[in-house]
């Protein structure tokens, strides 16, 4: 076949491919304005950017002076904001109970009294944990109140014995330390979580479009057609039939760049090449995948069940939430089965950790990986194209 | 005639709950989305989620040995089950190098002349740095390094002292979920959000299904019909999840607190509302396939909007609200206060009101949808 008869195969394929979109209305929706809709929905849902102040009890059983300092203490700690006075433990265990609250911070009867006598009182904060997000933030600021309460109570103690202030610090803290929070020092979740969702719609949309667009073919009966439309060139008919939404998910890719680096403002420390390149390699492999899975059961609802449940189950073995090193060891693998899981680490490399770019090649090298997959499914995926025992199955 | 009436509604009830059956253990596809997708990314998930904690995070301390304090501070942390010491490094380039080649999660860095302050009574000054791209591991390294910075920090004072006796103990207790397992805080909700989505995905499957092939049920009442259908795939799910919640649970160790009939209480009107929505959206596909093309999209916001993954007050309060729409949402937050935390039905009072609003809405969604599926 000449080069000039492939191009134009492939450009026939893309037509037609372009056409088939223009004509179903299901196609568009699913393909275009779903997924649009799913990335606006979570730029509203993110759109906070910090936690708010969540919502801790306080049973104050000593109800002095100093107990009500503490109180206040907790009050002016801007990730328990919301703290409600209880009367008693009994009050509080119901709150907790329903959710009403996250935890409950306990100042045990005699409080001051220890305080003013020179013993160790103990402050006890009883978190529910059922929701580990809001047990490490309310701990936190209840942590610090606390403690920096009872280093005001350690300060006093040594100024009342002479000490100037430099050295009644020294007293009470031998050492002192600051923490950092490296690559974010906003704490800023928006901008670590958002991008992991956004780039799973991506995903499921390269996978999702690429099934469909050769999924149904089979289904409908017109595989034989698409070929024939590239002048039966296998690669040419590929080719074409993907430029269409190729071109779509290039735009989607784009409107989460914009969203997240333009409206939300998240940093960009390394190399946009770099990042670029990895959301071209990383659309490619998911489509690569969606025809390997076509060809491989030569069904369309089939491959929409597992190409979906692939693209799905890449958040958790991806390791963005619950980091790989704490995974079960022979789980740990299966991390690498996934080219998201690959994207996520180049995306936080580049965009938040500002590494060099050359780290982030072996990212893009994995997942070139995956785009070798219709390879070695291409013959099989021209006999299910072309052979009527395939058409028409559900 | 009476008691013929009788009989001939419950026989119709029958062969409607026969056919659903039917239609779902005889298609590969709907078989594999409504029993068999529950087991596969249950086991999925839970096997992810199945390392529970992290610890012993690798970190680098800025320093070498020739210091006593510094020597301390790396014992301390090694003690320490969140952190470890995995290398000691000259100074903070060396350390960033080791933080981009993904060895390290954070860095300490004692002041230079750290051993010289604390013994002429300066107070020392030590820098925490934790890598915060990931927070898990952001939040294991910070804790790590001050407690094990706070312990040393007591030592010494009873160094200098003899004794101390520190103002105030501060303690931490995690109730219903002691190491802040991460399987324990997200298993119980996803497992409710695989039942909604599978059953939405198959029942519009099933639907589409019917209509394409042209098939009626052999009724003539919609109501009826939603009946049958409902009792079908109440059997079916009353099996997989109860297998899910009860032995899944304990091979995982996910907490059961809950009284078994309080938890009934919970997953009933669930698992009805889920499946009547089911069959009310189950009319709008237009194929077998569209349902997941439809609704593959929608697992990760149901899961957000529930608020069991990042807490409510992490986004706007009107999304919050208008998820309640969503079955998934209140049974959520049911699910966990009864089942992980023990709490009583009266503390779950209104998660349970609006399940079984939902329930009465969508059944007459379900039973609008079903009209076109009479015989």
């Amino acid at each position: 076949m000449t080069l000039k008869r492939f191009w134009s195969g492939v450009t026939a394929s893309a037509r037609r491919e372009a056409e088939r979109i223009a004509i179903n209305r299901e196609y568009r929706s699913v393909m275009v304005w779903l997924p649009l809709a799913v990335i606006l929905f979570f730029a509203v849902f993110f759109s906070q950017e910090v936690v708010g102040s969540l919502p801790v009890a306080v049973v104050d059983e000593d109800n002095s002076y100093l107990s009500c300092r503490l109180v206040s203490m907790l009050r002016a700690s801007h990730e328990v904001a919301e703290v409600c006075e209880v009367a008693d433990m009994a009050e509080a265990r119901s709150k907790l109970l329903s959710g009403e609250v996250v935890g409950v911070v306990e100042i045990p009867n005699g409080f001051a009294q220890a305080i003013l006598s020179g013993v160790t009182s103990e402050v006890v904060y009883y978190d529910s944990g059922t929701n580990i997000s809001t047990a490490s933030l309310s701990s936190k600021g209840v942590q610090t109140a606390v403690t920096s309460f009872g280093v005001g109570v350690a300060l006093q103690r040594a100024e009342v014995g002479g000490a100037m202030p430099d050295e009644a610090m020294a007293q009470a803290l031998p050492i002192g330390f600051t923490t950092y929070a490296l690559f974010n020092p906003w704490l800023n979740y928006a901008y670590y979580v958002a991008p992991c969702f956004w780039v799973l719609i991506l995903v499921i949309a390269s996978m999702l479009s690429t099934i469909y667009a050769v999924g149904s073919e089979l289904r409908s009966a017109t595989s034989v057609e698409w070929l024939r439309s590239a002048n039966g060139s296998l690669v040419g008919a590929i080719m074409g039939k993907l430029f269409p939404t190729t071109l779509l998910l290039w735009l989607l890719s784009a409107v989460v760049g914009v969203l997240l680096f333009g409206v939300f403002g998240a940093p960009m420390r390394g190399s946009w090449a770099v990042l670029v390149l990895g959301v071209v390699v990383l659309i490619i492999a998911y489509q690569a995948v969606a025809l390997a899975t076509v060809a491989m059961t030569a069904s369309f609802r089939l491959s929409l069940s597992l190409g979906g449940g692939y693209s799905v189950l890449a958040f958790t073995f991806s390791g963005v939430t619950f980091p790989t090193m704490a995974m079960i060891g022979w789980v740990q693998p299966f991390t690498m089965l996934f080219p998201y899981t690959y994207f996520m680490e180049l995306y936080i490399d580049q965009a938040v950790r500002g590494v060099e770019w050359w780290r982030s090649m072996q990212d893009v090298a994995a997942m070139l990986l995956f785009c070798l997959l219709p390879l070695f499914v291409a013959g099989r995926l021209k006999r299910v194209a072309v052979n009527r025992k395939y058409w028409g199955r559900l | 005639m009476i008691s013929k009436n009788r009989f001939s509604i419950l026989n119709s009830l029958f062969s409607i709950f026969r056919e659903e059956w039917r239609s779902v253990w005889h298609d590969g596809g709907v078989m594999l989305i409504v029993v068999f997708a529950l087991f596969i990314y249950g086991i999925s998930y839970s096997l992810g989620y199945g390392g529970e904690v992290l610890s012993e995070v690798p970190i680098a301390v800025v320093g070498g040995d020739d210091n006593a304090v510094n020597q301390r501070i790396v014992s301390m942390f090694n003690a320490s089950p969140k952190v470890r010491v995995a290398y000691r490094v000259g100074d903070i380039e060396e350390a960033k190098q080791l933080l981009a080649e993904r060895k390290i999660w954070g860095v300490v860095a004692p002041s230079p002349n750290l051993e010289k302050d604390i013994l002429s009574a300066r107070q020392g000054k030590v820098a925490i740095l934790g890598d915060a791209s990931y927070f898990l591991a952001y939040r294991e390294v910070v804790e790590g390094a001050v407690a094990a910075i706070q312990q040393l920090n007591d030592e010494i004072i009873i160094e200098r002292n003899g004794a101390y006796t520190p103002p105030i103990i501060y303690e931490q207790r995690n109730l219903f979920n002691p190491s802040l397992g991460y399987g324990i805080f997200v298993m119980p909700a996803i497992i409710l959000l695989i039942v909604q989505q599978t059953a939405l995905i198959g029942v519009g499957m099933v639907s589409a299904t019917r209509r394409e092939r042209g098939l009626r049920y052999p009724s003539r009442s919609p109501l009826a019909i939603t009946i049958g259908r409902t009792l079908a795939y109440l059997a079916i799910y009353a099996l997989t999840l109860g297998f899910m919640l009860t032995v899944h649970y304990s091979l995982f160790d996910y907490p059961m607190r809950g009284v078994w009939w309080r938890c009934v209480a919970v997953v009933a009107p669930y698992l009805l509302a889920v499946i009547l929505l089911a069959q009310a959206v189950g009319s709008l596909f237009r194929h077998r396939e569209s349902s997941i093309l439809w609704l593959l999209w929608l697992s990760v916001p149901f899961l957000l909007v529930s608020g069991a993954s990042l807490p409510r007050q992490a986004f706007p309060e009107w999304l919050y609200i208008v998820g309640r729409v969503v079955p998934s949402s209140s049974a959520v937050e049911a699910w966990i206060a009864v089942q992980s935390r023990g709490a009583s039905l009266r503390d779950v009072a209104p998660e349970l009101t609006t399940l079984w609003l939902l329930v009465a809405i969508y059944g007459v969604g379900a039973v609008v949808a079903n009209r076109s599926q009479s015989g």
